[in-house]
């Protein structure tokens, strides 16, 4: 067990922690301001993933600036899915806002497969190959702007939150709507921006990771229960949670599968959820507002 | 839970007589393949609304259970010889101490993470199966070489005895449904569903009936695992312990009628049909895509008809929510 | 011996300490009232004592055994019955279902415990709405069926909390009687009320609360005229009788 296998397995979890954090972040964003549980949120992943493949592969453009046309497009495929389907349950309890995300996850994992089959495609690019030297760390360039992005943004968002109106005002929409209403901040603005964004990071970690990791439509889950994960640990609606937790459950999951098996290293996430769940449901960071 | 005026009361009974006959007029096995697989995730569906309809917890691991009660009495099949019968006891034995493992500490967390936990337990099984391929066959599953007819082996020849047992098997989840429904027991799960904490001023533990509803279903469930293994003659880690097939029995029971009695038959009589109809339209490379049905009727229902397709054919009596 | 004996009962909620030192006793047969100005913590003292929240401090006996810090289900099965402030009906079952399920608690049989919900539907005269959907009634008839559901598991001593709140004088002088009735049966009641004319119409003893402690106690004329009494409702006014 030398230390330059140690330090790239962390190195490696860092890298894909960062992409896990931006999935995440925008899960616990939604929770955060609207109290849903987005079980869909891997596939728009998986959608970002296809859009990238699509879009890079007619246009023939390098697929980083196809995030020009993925933003603005997922923020108003999020807007549309609120409008459509996520708003009618926001007052509708727990089981029906879990079965409606539920529903969609499936149904887009689904057609997903009807409309390109299930099988592995990968995204053919220069940078793939590309890497950079740390020291005795090899990291992999796509991976590394993945991590920068996934950083920039969330951080970005955080200043948001903290420093704009919006985004204070998102803040005191998670803490307590009531209030907000009688402060004359119509939720539904929150709302929407709130969706639109979570759904967007998740589109935006599907294009970071098109560059190095197969796309196919179930792909989505596995990063779903990853996300899911993350948010329970870092404590759902804390953005700085999110991020910690990500980059905390990439190093778990990296370590584990160069030092115990690659088999087992989706367990360690597992494990470590149902340790947060029993232990410290509130998980590192939890109050149950957006923070 | 649900009051069926009495005429209504005759539905259920002519179609389990049409049921019952139904192989005097036609062994086609296509047919018969439909149905029982019908009569499987129907009663799957039954012992998921226990937890999830009565109690109002959504469960999305059921197929833990399932595949515990699949792998046990196959392992104990081929390593030792023994009946499915005998294995199947063993599985429900290690279903309910599952279900204790998981209940204990999942039912006093909010309602998404209870979810999410049971999905959790359910991956750990699948993970772990997976890993030890020498013992369970890993991800290339077990086969079960059909030898010839053995009754107590649950090995046959034809369809017919398969269509029947998971007949009576249906009949035994629907009637032990019913039981529980009408008793104190149901009472108090509909009282957790409805306020948690009103129903524990009037006396009623919580933790202690959610936990004996889900010891309940994970029996139930256990033993149709057990019983699919053999009918089919093979089982592997994503067939039979994977989200997918937890996601189907929600569905099932939600999309026929969440709470409801005849909810999950309801469901699974319109659900298998539209399953092999997209199999056939699209089979093949997209056969995963028969659960778009399953996605779309889910959100359909939670959004329009959150009562269930059951709805549509009987009126609400007394109780309904 | 007392019914109920709370000693030394203190709660802390993150560092605001909500109840502190808390002595009182309950006879049986009495009628308590429970009054102070909101946030006093009233409903936290019966939070208390019900097993919704655990104290920090203190003993609560009940008929002489120590009950602190039990389950809610371990008391109702003891004798302590409760209604809640922000009534909690089960709104997707009918009025006679809701009762139903209280009575559960004596009995094993449906059929049992349907007719003893019937006989507390006469009893607080909800008869004619038994089939309703508890969610399709009014916010009065909820308080009512709430209480009937706490008296179909037979308490010794029940908790009414608020249960005249947003009455008029008539429904209001109902009320008063059905609790006077339900007093007669032998069930001891602890009441946390706003409205004085329930107040002196019921109680026997008044016990007042302020900002967490006892305040004074004592018969209600007297309390009402308590200075230190009347300071502290000061700033809320006075809430009679049918105005609030």
């Amino acid at each position: 067990m030398s230390l330059v296998a140690v330090l790239q397995s962390l190195v490696n979890g860092l890298l894909i922690g960062g992409v896990y954090a931006l999935v995440a972040v925008g899960l616990t964003l939604i929770f955060g301001v609207m109290k849903i549980v987005n079980f869909a949120q891997g596939e728009f992943l998986m959608l970002g993933m296809y859009f990238t493949f699509w879009v890079s592969g007619l246009a023939k453009v390098n697929p980083y600036l196809v995030s020009f046309l993925l933003v603005p497009v997922f923020f108003l495929l999020g807007w549309l899915v609120y409008s459509v389907l996520i708003r009618r349950v926001v007052d509708k309890g727990d089981v029906s806002q879990i079965l409606l995300t539920l529903g969609l996850s499936v149904f887009l994992q689904s057609v997903a497969l009807l409309l390109w089959g299930s099988d592995f495609r990968s995204l053919a690019s220069p940078l793939k190959t590309a890497g950079l030297r740390l020291g005795p760390v090899i990291m992999s360039l796509p991976q590394v702007i993945a991590l920068v992005v996934a950083l920039v943004l969330v951080l970005g968002l955080m200043l948001f939150l903290s420093r704009t109106d919006l985004g204070k005002a998102m803040r005191a929409t998670a803490e307590n709507r009531e209030i907000v209403l009688t402060l004359g901040i119509n939720p539904e603005k929150t709302y929407i921006l709130a969706f639109g964004l979570g759904i967007t990071f998740a589109g935006v970690a599907g294009l970071l990771l098109s560059p190095f990791f197969y796309i196919f439509p179930t792909v989505g889950s596995y990063f779903n229960l990853t996300a899911f994960i993350i948010v329970v640990l870092g404590g759902m609606g804390s953005v700085v949670g999110a991020l910690l937790g990500g980059l905390l459950i990439g190093i778990a999951e990296s370590v584990t599968g160069t030092f115990i098996s690659v088999n087992l290293s989706q367990l360690a996430s597992f494990v470590v959820f149902l340790l947060v769940l029993f232990l410290r449901p509130a998980g590192l960071f939890g109050g149950g507002e957006l923070s | 839970m649900k009051k069926n005026p009495s005429g209504q009361l005759l539905l259920p009974y002519l179609a389990g007589a049409v049921a019952f006959v139904l192989p005097l007029v036609s062994t086609e096995p296509y047919i018969m393949r439909i149905l029982t697989t019908i009569f499987i995730f129907a009663s799957l569906g039954v012992a998921w609304n226990l937890v999830g309809g009565y109690a109002g917890q959504l469960s999305l691991g059921q197929s833990a259970f399932f595949g515990i009660g699949a792998y046990t009495a196959v392992l104990f099949y081929l390593k030792l010889n023994l009946t499915p019968l005998l294995g199947g006891l063993m599985g429900a034995g290690l279903a309910v101490l599952a279900a204790v493992l998981i209940g204990l500490p999942t039912f006093r967390l909010r309602g998404a993470y209870f979810s999410l936990a049971t999905i959790a337990f359910a991956e750990i099984l699948r993970i772990l199966l997976m890993y030890f391929r020498d013992f369970t066959g890993g991800a290339n599953g077990i086969s079960l070489s059909f030898k010839g007819n053995q009754p107590w082996m649950l090995q046959f020849y034809s369809p017919v005895p398969y269509y029947y047992i998971a007949l009576f098997l249906l009949i035994a989840a629907v009637g032990a449904a019913w039981r529980i429904e009408r008793a104190k027991f149901g009472r108090y799960l509909a009282a957790i569903r409805e306020n948690q904490e009103a129903a524990e001023s009037i006396g009623v533990n919580s933790g202690w009936y959610k936990l004996l509803a889900f010891i309940i279903s994970a029996v139930i469930t256990s033993l149709l695992g057990v019983f699919y293994a053999f009918y089919i003659g093979f089982v592997d880690p994503d067939m039979v312990v994977g989200l997918d097939l937890s996601i189907r029995i929600a569905v099932t029971a939600i999309v026929g009628g969440i709470g409801y009695l005849w909810g999950p038959v309801v469901g699974a009589i319109v659900l298998i049909p539209l399953a092999e109809l997209a199999s056939t339209l699209w089979g093949g490379a997209r056969a995963g895509a028969n659960l778009a049905f399953y996605g779309f009727l889910l959100m359909i229902v939670v959004l329009f008809r959150p009562q269930g397709m059951l709805s549509l054919f009987t009126e609400k009596g007394g109780s309904s929510h | 011996m007392s019914l109920l004996v709370v000693e030394g009962l203190q709660k802390a909620f993150g560092g605001l300490l909500a109840v502190n030192n808390i002595n009182f006793r309950i006879e049986p047969g009495e009628v308590v009232a429970l009054i102070g100005p909101n946030g006093a913590g009233k409903t936290t003292i019966v939070n208390l004592i019900t097993g919704t929240f655990h104290p920090d401090r203190g003993t609560i006996l009940f008929a002489g055994h120590n009950v602190t810090a039990l389950p809610p289900w371990e008391l109702a099965k003891r004798g302590m019955a409760r209604t809640f402030q922000a009534v909690k009906i089960f709104p997707g079952l009918s009025v006679l279902e809701n009762v139903q399920l209280g009575a559960f608690l004596r009995t094993t049989s449906p059929v049992e415990a349907m007719k003893r919900a019937e006989e507390i539907l006469e009893f607080v005269g909800m008869v004619e709405e038994r089939k309703v959907l508890a969610k399709a009634l009014t916010l009065e008839k909820r308080k009512r069926l709430e209480l009937a559901r706490a008296l179909a598991t037979n308490p010794r001593l029940l908790f009414l909390d608020e249960v005249m709140a947003g009455l008029n004088p008539k429904e209001l002088a109902e009320e008063i009687e059905i609790i006077r009735r339900i007093n007669a049966t032998g069930v001891t009641i602890l009441l946390i009320e706003h409205i004085l004319r329930a107040v002196i119409a019921l109680s026997q003893r008044v016990i007042v609360l302020n900002q967490g402690e006892i305040l004074a106690e004592g018969p209600a004329e007297a309390v009402m005229k308590n200075r230190a009494v009347i300071e502290a409702y000061l700033g809320e006014g006075y809430r009679d009788a049918g105005s609030s």
